[in-house]
């Protein structure tokens, strides 16, 4: 076949950049008070020192995570996870009664872009300077606010990879190695990695990770019911919309509040039209309530044409905050949370692993006694050094084991520094097996080559806090006759 | 096809990836300890710190999450 296929209808439409206009006013000042603080935090927490070391570290070498006080090993692995299932409920907490507050003041996303943007105010000006520029021939004048821009964005995005990297590294030491321009390979990569992300992401892309980037954009309305508080339109209050001049009666000319001057469309970071209603790409920043709230005041119109608002109050039905689905996210994000917290304060920051020696099974000593050697493996998982006291199965006699074999010395003491592991070997003496005495494991290999095998337990304790206990079980190896 | 929408296809499938590629990164070493993998192969140098072995590990796995996110975008390309 030679004569060409239609060609096919492209749905694609180029991207058009879109120029956010700024906009003061209660919504707005809430959101740069909500970047500052957010911001201050990723910035200056890396520096904060707590008991002689950074406060925030996730020192991944030592594979321990520092959060002030306390200290996360990989043990402790379930509370990360506890911790992620907390913070994806409460996104759902949050939606479910508010919307997308998230995406609006607390997303990274939204509080980068926040910054890039007043950079390229600083040095680009308003809304219709930067569209006048970016329409402009290239110039002097054009290239010189260009590059500056662009040397506050990469400068800003360098420090935010550095700050990143200094989560992960000591950052006194990281900045001491910038300065001496010793930084290792891998911290460079990863400064420049995390760097040009937040450019790429809150320089170029900005409202377009929202839209077709970010998974939680997409099924964020799954959590949404007419009881939401979303940002809303009132159509009934705002159509038919038109212009008019101040202090004329819309009534008279059949118009309803809205002035149709745009000015909700210029402020949106997203580029929508918040008229047509509630749209996926809507982040919920409220620079349209702000916008519209202005124009209000200025026409002597009482404000909220544009508010926060459920779907049933716009149409004039009574709205619920206590409804099914608020009432199962918070009971089981209350719950989750309780949980964690008593798992949190009852979790014993000490723990022992025992290895029996790997060469010797056991020995036979002169005494006619039965020697084995462990490795106990303990743990100081707290913030200060312990002594920690070693016995076998203290707790009671339950176990006629515990009277038979003895630990040589009797009770050995080790001092564990904090945060760190401590390889102790000790030895465990008993008498000659005694198969009338001695229960028989059969399940253990050893039983049928002469060899018998007796469950022993190991306790720790700190000799200067009683309750800081761990426990292990091991084996004791013994000839049999 | 226009070229700005394979760019966002390339990018959709490398976006992914990394997101995965993130998740099993945190899942994998936290039960792997990499410093006795360190400690085996230190008379060779080729993996000189764990920080070495904790970067390539994300790479590889960012790297198996691409290959599998960019063969399901082509197979799904009508």
């Amino acid at each position: 076949m030679t004569d060409s296929a239609p060609l096919e209808e492209s749905y694609y439409a180029a991207h058009q950049k879109v120029y956010p206009r700024e906009m003061s006013g209660t919504f707005s000042r809430l959101r740069i008070t909500a970047a500052w603080v957010l911001l201050g935090l990723f910035y200056g927490l890396p520096w904060l020192r707590w008991e002689g070391r950074q406060a925030i570290l996730f020192d991944l070498p030592a594979r321990q995570f520092h959060l002030f006080g306390l200290t996360l090993w990989p043990q402790d692995f379930v509370f990360l996870a506890w911790l992620l299932v907390i913070a994806a409920l409460s996104l759902f907490f949050f939606t479910a009664v508010a919307g997308r507050l998230w995406c609006g003041y607390a997303c990274p996303q939204t509080v980068w872009t926040e910054v890039f943007l007043w950079m390229e105010r600083l040095t680009e000006g308003d809304r219709s300077r930067r569209m006048k520029l970016d329409a402009a021939p290239w110039s002097a004048a054009k290239l010189g606010r260009k590059a500056l821009k662009q040397t506050l964005w990469v400068s800003f995005a360098l420090w935010t990879g550095f700050t990143f990297v200094g989560f992960f590294t000591p950052i006194t030491e990281l900045a001491a190695r910038l300065l001496a321009h010793s930084v290792s390979g891998w911290e460079t990569f990863w400064v420049l990695f995390y760097g040009f992300a937040t450019y790429g992401n809150a320089g170029f892309l900005r409202e377009q990770v929202c839209k077709y980037m970010c998974p939680y954009a997409r099924f964020q309305s799954a959590m949404f019911d007419r009881d939401t508080l979303i940002i809303s339109y009132d159509a009934a209050r705002g159509e038919p919309r038109g212009s008019r001049r101040k202090g004329v009666d819309p009534t008279t000319r059949g118009l309803g509040s809205c002035t149709d001057c745009t000015l909700c469309v210029q402020v949106c970071p997203t580029g929508i039209d918040i008229r047509n209603g509630l749209q996926y790409e809507c982040i919920a920043c409220a620079a349209c309530i702000d916008a519209c709230d202005s124009v209000m005041d200025h026409m002597g119109y009482p404000r909220g044409l544009i508010r926060y608002d459920t779907q049933h109050r716009l149409e004039n039905r009574d709205t619920r905050i206590l409804r099914p689905r608020v009432l199962v996210y918070g009971a089981l994000l209350a719950a989750l949370i309780v949980g964690f917290v008593v798992a949190l304060a009852l979790r014993q920051p000490v723990g022992l692993d025992v290895l029996h020696d790997r060469n010797t099974l056991y020995r036979n000593l002169s005494s006619g006694e039965i020697e084995n050697v462990y490795l106990l493996k303990i743990m100081n998982k707290d913030s200060r050094p312990h002594e920690f006291r070693v016995t076998l199965n203290s707790e009671g006699n339950d176990d006629e084991g515990s009277l038979r074999h003895q630990l040589d010395p009797r009770e050995p003491k080790f001092l564990v520094p904090a945060g760190e592991v401590f390889n102790a070997a000790v030895r465990v003496r008993r008498d000659a097996w005694n198969d009338a005495t001695d229960p028989i494991e059969t399940d253990e290999p050893e039983a049928e080559s002469g060899v018998g095998a007796a469950e022993i337990h190991f306790v720790i304790s700190a000799t200067d806090q009683p309750g800081l206990t761990a426990r292990a079980e091991s084996r004791f190896f013994a000839p049999r006759d | 096809m226009p070229d700005a929408l394979s760019g966002r296809r390339a990018l959709t499938v490398l976006w992914c990836a990394f997101l995965a590629a993130s998740v099993a990164t945190m899942l994998f070493f936290a039960f792997v300890d990499p410093s006795p993998v360190v400690a085996l192969l230190q008379p060779t140098a080729v993996i000189p710190d764990p920080t070495t072995l904790y970067s390539l590990g994300f790479l590889f796995f960012f790297a198996v999450c691409a290959l599998a996110a960019g063969l399901t975008a082509w197979l799904l390309t009508p």
